[in-house]
């Protein structure tokens, strides 16, 4: 990376287009890559006419939700009711494809990855689909909001062992993860004080399905935390570590990390730790800021993070406009590494290369080779054979690729689809499709955002 | 260099030095042919933090026993040494140790240990605590080192869909995968011709290009390898026959795929396991007992199955957990974190018996923990120079000394 001039300057300036770096399909498509999975054709088109800045805030509000997902909504009850964490993992997959408010669906990805919780240890349907509900009233909100109802929301009790946190003997679980893992980061704390923090716990429980406290277990004596000592309850550690500068820096960085990429320059991390402080923790904001920055736009960050299991399948079902058996999605994603509701532990998933390995790339050729297919459960729907339409091969190859890589192919790689799309004329129109569609889909850069 | 030295590097050093893609080299060998010679590595990582004090347990001390009021374990059923029993679930293990089959290294750890699972598993799984967020692991590192001698596919990870860190390379990729049907290129079956153009498109894009930048690279490195190394993997694990019965649990299957990759012609000589679950917070006794059961169970059946093939003699495995447990259980009948633990290995060329020193609890640290007495990085030495003729430069810190642990 170059250092100099730019590293001295201010990163999250507003982002100014001009000749050399231009508002195009391809900065366009970056916005939406990174922010809503996919990209339709009249999203494209929208942001092209409202500009960087206006693009932003029209993300930021999302749209109402359509009848489909109105639907989807009002069954929520029913998916609780189930007790069956794979419905409700079907029923939020639904919703990943379909909703109308793309980045708060991305936020709520983002939050599950953050307070990793896992079903299998939880088993409560409900108490699953509370934590969801959380992420989606305050993933784009207030992050000390967010904080307080995630770490008294009983999946996390559970998860963590909160629940049986009891004076004398504390289970230090939550307390841990807690600081190195939801707020502050390894290093912005001591052993000492995840073992205080530990006692101020005690006494948090589940009853009648939610929190309650319980005061005949709970330690009142005086404890010492990140140098502040008083006779601290649960909800003051939260607060005393929401004051710290470091859990503006951790999440700053961590918003980083997912929107410009892991290899995001160190002095944006202050910046946008004094949006994220000045904002009181609001998370909208510190979004604004950063998707609307030079910074998010610098050519070498584009293209440079790698597709999880997830955001490759929503990239594709997104950008096409169709969705696929939400059951199916979740079993072949889980297959991936990327099991939803059940992060591999409580650090979340490991991002970037790790998804890349020589088994999940079989999975993802396979998966690619039956989505367009019309006669498995996997298939796209409607039906590819319907959805693209009848112009002769190359047309039907120019409508895949104009909805997929708007921004344009390598040379090459188009060399490779024309050929596979003229040697396969004579081929049965459906199966000619899912064939072509394999190979858009698993072309290198299908799989980097 | 680091593993993101090695990604983020131009394209200019990429021309100097070919990516090693393992499915395309030369060498290649099937490691459980009787008379071949290379020495073969399995890893098993126990991962959550293995309560060791019940897994070896000094069921005489009264300091035990006052510790552990709801989880002690009373009996010395499977009774090691005076006063050190194996956990009851683990007879298994008891029968290899009494066939000289298993070596114990107690209070195994390192300096100021840390309590977070991920840290101290990067610790372990890169055998650099000195480094605050490694790259590479031990493993990767040696693979790499026989990959350069040749081998073809030196190591593979068969109980995770991504690759540990501890076999993460400079640049070798690693195969990782956990079954053989989750290791093939489904096409779609209906007409030949298609079939084959369509493998051949895939193909065709993974293939590198001039000014391909890192992310592409890996990428089409990653694709390529699946594709080719799928076919000759499947086509020796399913003619593989084995001879003993594994246990019908994850592991016992992990296990079983292991003997079954370690027959196909891939020169592969270290195979990572794993098995979760071992962070017990909380109604420990009976997860732990089930947990260490079919660890030992596991074990025992690789160990007859390499027996029967006789290469028990060229086999080692190699259990470990990042952390052990507090000694003081809390109250919700678990455990917490805590810091040394025991070692396991078993195999047919090692100095059988207890190594190491049992931690004294009476002299726990300022945290309620055991104090380690032997280094995990001294097994890691030994490992590399004398089972693995990997030299340890370059892989760990030059000042560790090796355990004497190898017949």
């Amino acid at each position: 990376m170059k250092t100099g001039i730019i590293a001295t300057s201010s990163h999250l300036t507003p982002f100014k287009p001009d000749r050399k770096n231009p508002w195009d399909v391809d900065a366009v498509t970056h916005l939406l890559r990174r922010s809503s999975f996919g990209h339709t054709k009249a999203e494209v088109a929208q942001c092209l006419e409202l500009g960087p800045r206006a693009s932003v805030r029209r993300l930021l509000e999302g749209s109402a939700a359509g009848a489909e997902e109105k639907r989807l909504i009002a069954a929520r009850q029913t998916v609780i009711a189930s007790e069956n964490s794979e419905t409700l993992a079907a029923w939020w997959w639904m919703q990943l494809m379909i909703t109308k408010h793309p980045l708060r669906a991305r936020m709520s990805l983002f939050w599950h990855d953050h307070f990793a919780t896992g079903s299998k240890k939880v088993r409560s349907t409900f108490f699953m689909a509370q934590q969801l509900a959380s992420f989606e009233r305050h993933g784009l909100g207030s992050f000390p909001k967010l904080l307080h109802e995630i770490a008294k929301g009983p999946a996390m009790l559970r998860f963590l062992d909160n629940e049986s946190n009891r004076k004398g003997q504390a289970n230090e679980n939550f307390a841990r993860e807690l600081m190195e893992l939801f707020t502050l980061g390894r290093g912005k704390y001591s052993e000492k004080d995840i073992k205080e923090a530990a006692r101020a716990f005690t006494g948090w429980r589940i009853s009648r399905e939610a929190f309650s406290f319980d005061r005949r277990n709970h330690d009142k004596g005086e404890k010492t935390v990140l140098g502040r000592t008083g006779r601290f309850a649960g909800e003051d550690i939260l607060d005393l570590v929401l004051k710290r500068k470091d859990c503006a820096r951790f999440i700053s960085a961590k918003l980083l990390a997912s929107f410009v990429g892991k290899d995001h320059p160190k002095g944006a991390v202050s910046e946008l730790a004094a949006v994220f402080e000045k904002t009181g923790g609001n998370i909208a904001r510190c979004l604004e800021a950063l998707l609307g920055s030079e910074l998010f736009f610098r050519k070498e960050y584009r293209h440079a993070r790698i597709r999880g299991p997830v955001e490759w399948i929503l990239w594709f079902t997104r950008s096409l406009e169709m969705t696929a058996s939400p059951t199916e999605m979740h079993r072949l994603s889980s297959r991936m590494g990327q099991r939803l509701l059940d992060p591999p532990d409580v650090a979340g998933w490991d991002e970037e290369e790790a998804w890349i390995s020589s088994a999940n790339w079989l999975h993802r050729a396979n998966l690619a080779g039956s989505v367009g297919r019309d006669d498995v459960a996997s298939a796209l729907r409607p039906a590819l054979s319907q959805r693209v339409p009848r112009a002769g091969g190359a047309g039907e190859l120019d409508f895949l690729i104009e909805r997929l890589f708007p921004e344009g192919l390598a040379e090459e790689e188009l060399v490779v689809l024309q050929t596979q799309a003229h040697e396969e004329q004579s081929l049965d129109r459906a199966l000619r499709l899912s064939g072509l569609l394999r190979t858009c889909l698993m072309l290198p850069s299908a799989h980097r955002f | 260099m680091n593993r993101r030295d090695f990604l983020g590097q131009g394209a200019g050093a990429f021309l100097t030095l070919p990516c090693i893609d393992p499915f395309f080299s030369r060498f290649s060998g099937m490691s459980i042919v009787p008379g071949a010679k290379e020495r073969i590595l399995v890893v098993l990582e126990l991962a959550g933090g293995n309560d060791g004090l019940n897994t070896v347990i000094p069921y005489e001390d009264p300091l035990y026993h006052r510790a552990r009021k709801v989880l002690r374990i009373r009996s010395g059923q499977h009774v090691l040494e005076q006063g050190l029993a194996l956990h009851p679930d683990m007879g298994k293990l008891r029968d290899l140790y009494k066939e000289g089959g298993l070596a114990i290294c107690n209070g195994v750890g390192y300096p100021n240990p840390d309590r977070s699972h991920f840290r101290s598993m990067d610790i372990w799984q890169s055998g650099r605590p000195d480094l605050q967020k490694p790259e590479t692991g031990w493993l990767g590192l040696a693979a790499e080192v026989l990959a350069h001698r040749g081998a073809e596919t030196p190591a593979m990870a068969l109980a995770s869909v991504e690759p540990p860190l501890c076999l993460a390379a400079r640049r070798l990729v690693v195969p990782a995968l956990s079954s053989l049907r989750s290791y093939e290129l489904h096409v779609d079956g209906r007409v030949g011709a298609a079939n084959r153009a369509r493998k051949r498109a895939l193909s065709r894009v993974a293939q590198e290009k001039k000014g391909d930048d890192r992310i592409a690279r890996l990428l089409k490195a990653t694709a390529r390898q699946a594709y080719e190394g799928a076919e000759k993997l499947k086509r020796a694990a399913l003619a593989y026959q084995p001879k003993a019965v594994f246990p019908n649990s994850a592991l016992g299957r992990s296990f079983e795929l292991a003997a079954r990759a370690l027959s196909a012609p891939l020169g592969t000589r270290i195979i990572h396991l794993r098995q979760g679950g071992f962070d017990t917070h909380a109604g420990q006794l009976r997860t732990h007992g089930a947990l260490l059961g079919d660890v030992s169970d596991a074990i025992w059946a690789f160990s007859r199955e390499m027996r029967a093939l006789k290469v028990w003699d060229r086999c080692l495995v190699l259990c470990f957990s990042e952390f052990g447990r507090r000694v003081k259980e809390n109250a919700s009948r678990g455990t917490d974190h805590g810091a040394a633990g025991p070692v396991f290995l078993a195999g047919g060329a090692l100095e059988a018996g207890l190594h190491g020193k049992q931690p004294s609890l009476s002299e726990l640290d300022r945290g309620g923990d055991l104090r380690f007495s032997m280094d995990f990085r001294s097994i890691y030495k030994t490992v590399l120079e004398s089972w693995l003729d990997v030299p340890a430069k370059g892989i760990l810190a030059d000042d560790i000394k090796a355990a004497a642990l190898l017949s």
